[in-house]
């Protein structure tokens, strides 16, 4: 079998941790029953396998109540459910122009409801143009949503200043962490966030399926209300969707399997520490810009300092996807090339609509690995 | 004193604040169980926590701790 260097972790994590998959084995293999949809042993085994995630997911973003997370099929969905949850009627809301697909179409599509939107600037790196962000919340702004980190660049937007300013004039801010959940310490109580999206399948290891909503214990969650109706397992005499979380916003059977993996991801983070982890991307990130900055016919977009571990370029003069094709293909690293489902980021960085390519290491990546990758980007960009 | 053991059960809105008092007990050493909601006792289709009615103070004391809202108490003899 070939050696793969995977280094497209911002799409999702791979390989999982070994307890993961463990884990998500155990759960086909001994537990198997659906929680909260029956009584007996089996169910209510899954139920405390649910609750124990749902646990550690609140105490990884520093919320005290663990009926405050509600779990969700992944980040996207947890940003519909919230943003087109909190618009019962056509708000303002401001963004970046970072955002991923996940917030910028939600946004867009609330222009035919009669909400006004506005993706404030960033500049070349990604980070947002404070100036331009608090003129735009000078008119009256019911809701702010920002993505934490960029997937394209890395970016990792000033969330205290942010939250500062929503406080200030008045907004609600829903965070988007699909990238920095599992590999940046977000504390939601210290950072102001009132809501915050997460994925489980990349930073935290988990599964594809599996993410969540998790709500500040000072948030009123009922200025959500849902957007779907389903059975929950609870209320069942009722004809009407309960009105409290977690079922408030958990439709159907939750992915209890992928929680059973998210679970033990959650404790492969803690285990690490996740302050090492953030450390070990930083370090990532620096060996490549040293590397490679100094190439001639390589441009970098992105800072090398306050970002993740998340590395965009180009090779002057090649078709990005050919370097994306080669680097699988001939030397087994994986990258993703394009847009990276964010075009206005693509837009604000200057590389629209042809994108780039992207590395994204993770935890489970060695230094030897991204040496290789660098000695491949290095050989490419001198043909 | 009487034949029959008298049994609590703390009815709860969601699974999941079933799950966190039956956690929380058991981690104070409090010995609960989790069983279906008899159907007398609530319409709903979930479960709930039963336990001999003398923790019953005890249970409510870490329930009220823990911020969780009971939805109802039962006694009922333990035939």
């Amino acid at each position: 079998m070939r050696e793969i260097i995977y280094l497209d972790n911002a799409a999702t994590t791979w390989p999982k941790p070994p307890k993961v998959v463990d884990a998500v084995v155990n759960y086909i293999n001994n537990v198997g029953g659906n929680p909260g949809r029956s009584g007996h042993s089996m169910s209510i085994e899954a139920a405390r396998i649910v609750f124990d995630c749902r646990e550690s997911i609140a105490k990884l973003f520093g919320i005290n109540d663990p009926q405050k997370v509600a779990f969700t099929h992944n980040a996207s969905y947890a940003l519909n459910i919230a943003i087109r949850g909190f618009c019962q009627k056509p708000l303002r809301i401001v963004s970046t122009m970072m955002e991923h697909n996940s917030v910028a179409r939600v946004l867009e599509s609330l222009k035919d409801f009669g909400c006004d939107i506005l993706f404030c600037p960033c500049d070349k790196n990604g980070f947002l143009d404070f100036g331009s962000f608090e003129k735009a919340l000078y008119k009256r702004t019911d809701l702010i949503v920002v993505n934490h980190a960029s997937n394209v660049t890395g970016c990792i937007q000033d969330l205290k200043t942010i939250s500062k300013l929503a406080k200030k004039y008045g907004s609600t801010l829903i965070v988007d962490a699909a990238q920095t959940a599992g590999s940046v310490p977000i504390n939601i109580s210290e950072l102001g966030i009132d809501v915050l999206a997460f994925t489980g399948h990349k930073g935290l290891f988990g599964l594809q399926g599996t993410g969540g909503l998790v709500f500040s214990d000072n948030f009123d969650y009922k200025r959500i209300k849902p957007v779907f109706a389903a059975g929950t397992g609870s209320k069942s005499e009722s004809l009407t969707h309960p009105d409290y979380l977690p079922d408030m916003l958990e439709f159907g059977t939750v992915n209890a399997v992928g929680l059973a993996g998210l679970l033990a991801g959650v404790e492969y983070i803690n285990n690490l520490g996740i302050d090492k982890i953030f450390e070990g991307e930083t370090i990532f990130r620096k060996m490549v810009f040293d590397e490679l900055l100094h190439m001639e016919n390589i441009s970098f977009f992105g800072s090398r300092e306050n970002s993740t571990g998340v590395v965009s370029f180009i090779i002057l003069g090649r078709d990005q996807s050919e370097i994306g094709f080669v680097m699988d293909k001939k030397y087994g690293v994986m990258t993703r090339v394009g847009l990276h489902c964010a075009p206005l980021a693509h837009q604000t960085i200057g590389t629209f609509p042809t994108g780039t390519v992207r590395i994204s290491p993770s935890a489970m990546t060695k230094t030897d690995e991204l040496k290789k990758a660098i000695e491949v980007i290095k050989c490419l960009a001198t043909k | 004193m009487s034949c029959h053991q008298m049994n609590t059960y703390f009815i709860f809105d969601s699974l999941s604040q079933v799950m966190q008092v039956e956690k929380e007990c058991k981690k104070l050493g409090f010995n609960v169980n989790v069983r279906i909601t008899p159907r007398h006792l609530s319409s709903d289709c979930g479960v709930c926590i039963v336990c001999n009615s003398l923790l019953e103070d005890g249970i409510v004391s870490i329930i009220n701790d823990i911020g969780v809202k009971i939805k109802a108490i039962q006694r009922e003899e333990n035939g």
